[in-house]
């Protein structure tokens, strides 16, 4: 067996060796090779694991974090724990920048669902805060996205929790 | 010269600063761009690419995130390919990236590719830099264009230090101006640039608030000006200064001054071994024996397989020679011998051929010094460990590989039952409900056609005409054997027609429930066929999957022939490292050789000297 595998070693070797390319551009076609694979597997991966008749994906996202900083999320479907996440100081920057945190994704039957997001964190003049927000909806067909967001309420300087659709196109 | 590094700093500019606040409705691009930056901000490059790719990219701020994550992979190819691309775009085009971010994305990547040492490729990129708008970055642009350009940069007639004063690279490029006016044989000029960017660099002992507050200078307090140093970094650039200036002074013979500086020169600065070998020189030059011994040996001493320290060591007995002390030079000379064998075998001990997992840790003080030190080694180490880290991804992508054949092998078994056994039986039962249905409805419309047909009645109404429909038969039957029945017949008649009063009085409302109750049916039935259809529709996925399955089992090859590309080209750098290993073991070796033959024939004349002395000095024994 050893054996085989050094002959097939040896092989590919040279064919390897064979390309006239430089050891730059060949490191880089193999990492390019190793980024579609991932690629290929991930798509794979949403196609098999979490086809649109039965996703569920949340995301979260926070507008400037002025009135709120967040410390843990926790999720609720139809009275269900399904998920909850802690934020590091670093998570809780790359929100405030802009960014979407990928939050959950699973897979859910047909028909009526509701679910339940409690934020807990430091609201106005760093008090503790905590806030649930809940969402009916019916999953149908497609895939259902939803966004979590914390917006600043400059009205009465307070935070929004708002639950957001993503339409699937 | 002096650069200094900022990518991922850069790269987070470059994803920020085209933020604007997050809109309400935003497209699929900028959400994947915004999923993207969670991964790039959590420094997972590989991820936030994976994510960023899985949309069509269309906006220059995307492709420039694409080629910047590229970057941060590196693969400076495919950057380059992309930001050609976004570069080639006109300006007026309405995605065409904004003068600012196109400014900041060219400068990082013609410092990153005069990294790879693309000297040409940098200062074409560098060229592309529109200085007009380049503002806040025209520090990051003047030192760049330094170091492309080399020792030919541009001289301003005076240090613009107004100019510099908010750009941390200001120390840079005015020493850097400095370097290229001494070779320009202008040393004076050199050292007064050095002087008054010192005194630029220089902070006042910072006084505490109380203390500034009761000698009445509270008044005075006011921050800082300008760019504030780390402090590490401040000290480091104020011994690079001080270590230039000193270096100007020994070019212009001027020892006492460079002593002077040297001197006081840190023993823990980052440059002090830098500092020794020029302070060695010095003091050879102005011959302050003790002094250099000390030197000298401190640089035997901390700076392991290298040239210089051996060079030290045999200068040790030279000096000890020229100050005619012959025997303690002598002494100084086997010191010398024996220090050499020493790093003669240390070398070979530690010179031995590396392994891929010593990369990172397990590697010998002279190997890790080579690669240290030698920027070609240090790339290919760089290098193997980027394939190292491609390779350890390989048991995941195999798992997840194995998970989706599995998933799929047990998708085709539903499918296989669902369109052999389930979906006939499900599709029977439907027909066989909708004729039930249909024949009931038939029966239904018919009996609406009666006066009082007993099937549209319920409840007690059903039981009251059923009662008196069974009465009448009894009448009926009595009246066939001659009984007195008139009495229960009219009896039986008004009856029927309080019934027959009833029956029609509530006879919309009865038919209200029945069609309603008819179309829940409908509803239901309806709803029946969709859900099989539906199945029926996933019973189609069969095809899809066997080519899942297939792509699955390519994939997998592939997988396998990856692994072997990497592990190969891995090995095949390995070997090249090692070589240059050997390379630089035998060309070390080669010069420790030399000079155990320079320190045996100085030994051998200061052994001549000695024996000399003995034999001339009265009373001295002779050999």
């Amino acid at each position: 067996m050893r054996v085989f595998a050094i002959i097939a070693f040896a092989l590919f070797s040279q064919l390897v060796l064979a390309e006239t390319e430089t050891a730059a551009a060949q490191l880089e076609q193999l990492k390019q090779q190793v980024i579609q694979l991932n690629r290929e597997l991930f798509l794979l991966e949403e196609e098999l694991l979490f086809p649109p008749e039965t996703q569920m994906a949340l995301f979260l996202s926070v507008d400037t974090g002025k009135f709120f900083q967040l410390d843990s999320v926790e999720l609720r479907l139809n009275d269900k724990l399904i998920g909850a996440h802690l934020y590091t100081a670093a998570q809780w920057q790359a929100l405030t920048r802009g960014a979407i945190q990928p939050l959950y994704k699973g897979n859910i039957k047909a028909g009526e669902h509701n679910l339940t997001a409690v934020f807990v964190g430091k609201g106005p003049d760093n008090r503790d805060y905590r806030r649930a927000v809940s969402y009916a909806f019916t999953k149908a067909e497609d895939a259902v996205l939803l966004e979590l967001q914390i917006n600043d309420r400059s009205s009465d300087y307070q935070p929004d929790f708002v639950v957001k659709p993503w339409s699937n196109d | 010269m002096v650069k200094r590094l900022k990518f991922l700093r850069l790269l987070a500019l470059m994803l920020s600063l085209p933020w604007t606040a997050a809109a309400a409705q935003v497209a699929p691009e900028e959400k994947l761009y915004r999923v993207a930056a969670w991964s790039f901000y959590l420094q997972q490059p590989t991820q936030a690419l994976e994510t960023l790719q899985l949309g069509p990219l269309q906006s220059s701020r995307s492709r420039l995130l694409e080629a910047g994550l590229y970057l941060q992979l590196n693969m400076p190819m495919r950057a380059a390919t992309i930001l050609d691309e976004l570069l080639s775009e006109a300006d007026t085009a309405p995605d065409s990236l904004p003068l600012s971010l196109r400014n900041i994305a060219l400068l990082q990547f013609a410092r990153y590719q005069l990294e790879l040492g693309n000297k040409v490729l940098a200062q074409h990129y560098l060229a592309e830099v529109n200085p007009e708008s380049s503002g806040s970055w025209l520090g990051q642009q003047q030192l760049l264009a330094q170091l492309v350009n080399w020792p030919d940069i541009e001289l301003p007639p005076a240090p613009q230090f107004d100019v510099l004063a908010k750009h941390p690279e200001m120390p840079y490029i005015i020493s850097n101006q400095a370097l290229v006016l001494a070779q320009r044989e202008q040393s004076e000029a050199a050292l007064n640039w050095l002087q008054q960017l010192q005194q630029q660099l220089y902070t006042p002992p910072e006084q505490g608030f109380w203390q500034a507050l009761f000698s009445g200078q509270w008044r005075l307090i006011s921050p800082q000006q300008g760019f504030i140093y780390p402090a590490q970094e401040k000290l480091a650039l104020t011994d690079y200064i001080a270590l230039l200036q000193a270096k100007l002074h020994v070019e212009r013979k001027e020892y006492a001054a460079a002593d002077a500086i040297l001197t006081d020169f840190g023993s823990d600065s980052v440059l002090s071994d830098s500092a020794l070998a020029l302070y060695s020189h010095i003091l050879t030059e102005q011959r302050h024996i003790p002094t250099l011994l000390a030197v000298l040996q401190q640089q035997v001493k901390r700076q392991p397989f290298s040239l210089t320290a051996w060079q030290a060591a045999t200068r040790i007995g030279e000096q000890l020679e020229r100050a005619q002390q012959v025997q303690d030079a002598l002494a100084a000379f086997h010191w010398a011998e024996q220090y050499y064998q020493q790093q003669v075998r240390e070398i070979e001990q530690q010179a031995i051929p590396l392994q891929v997992n010593q990369l990172q840790q397990g590697m010998s003080q002279w190997q890790q010094l080579q690669l240290s030190n030698d920027n070609s080694l240090h790339r290919l180490q760089q290098d193997i460990l980027a394939l190292q880290q491609q390779l350890a991804g390989a048991p995941e992508r195999q798992l997840r590989l194995g998970r989706l054949q599995e998933v799929t092998s047990f998708k085709l078994v539903q499918q296989e039952q669902l369109l052999s056994s389930q979906l006939p039986q499900l599709k029977q039962r439907q027909a066989s409900l909708q004729q039930q249905y249909v024949a009931l409805a038939q029966q239904i419309a018919a009996d609406e056609q009666q006066p009082m047909a007993l099937s549209l009645w319920q409840g007690e109404a059903h039981s009251q005409l059923s009662r008196l429909q069974r009465a009448e038969q009894r009448v009926a039957m009595l009246q066939q054997h001659n009984k007195a029945t008139a009495d229960y017949a009219a009896r039986l008649q008004r009856l029927r027609g309080i019934l027959q009063w009833q029956y029609t009085d509530s006879h919309a409302e009865r038919q209200w429930q029945r069609r309603q109750a008819q179309q829940q049916l409908v509803d239901l039935l309806g709803g029946l066929e969709q859900q099989l259809t539906t199945l029926e529709q996933q019973g189609k996925a069969t095809p899809r999957l066997l080519q899942v399955q297939q792509r699955l089992g390519e994939l997998n090859s592939q997988q396998q022939q990856l692994n072997l590309a990497l592990l190969s080209k891995q090995q095949q750098l390995l070997a090249e490292l090692n070589q240059q290993l050997q390379q630089k073991r035998t060309e070390q070796l080669a010069s420790l050789t030399g000079l155990i033959r320079h320190n045996k024939q100085a030994m051998a004349r200061v052994m001549e000297q000695v024996l000399l002395s003995v034999d001339v000095a009265p009373g001295g024994r002779s050999l």
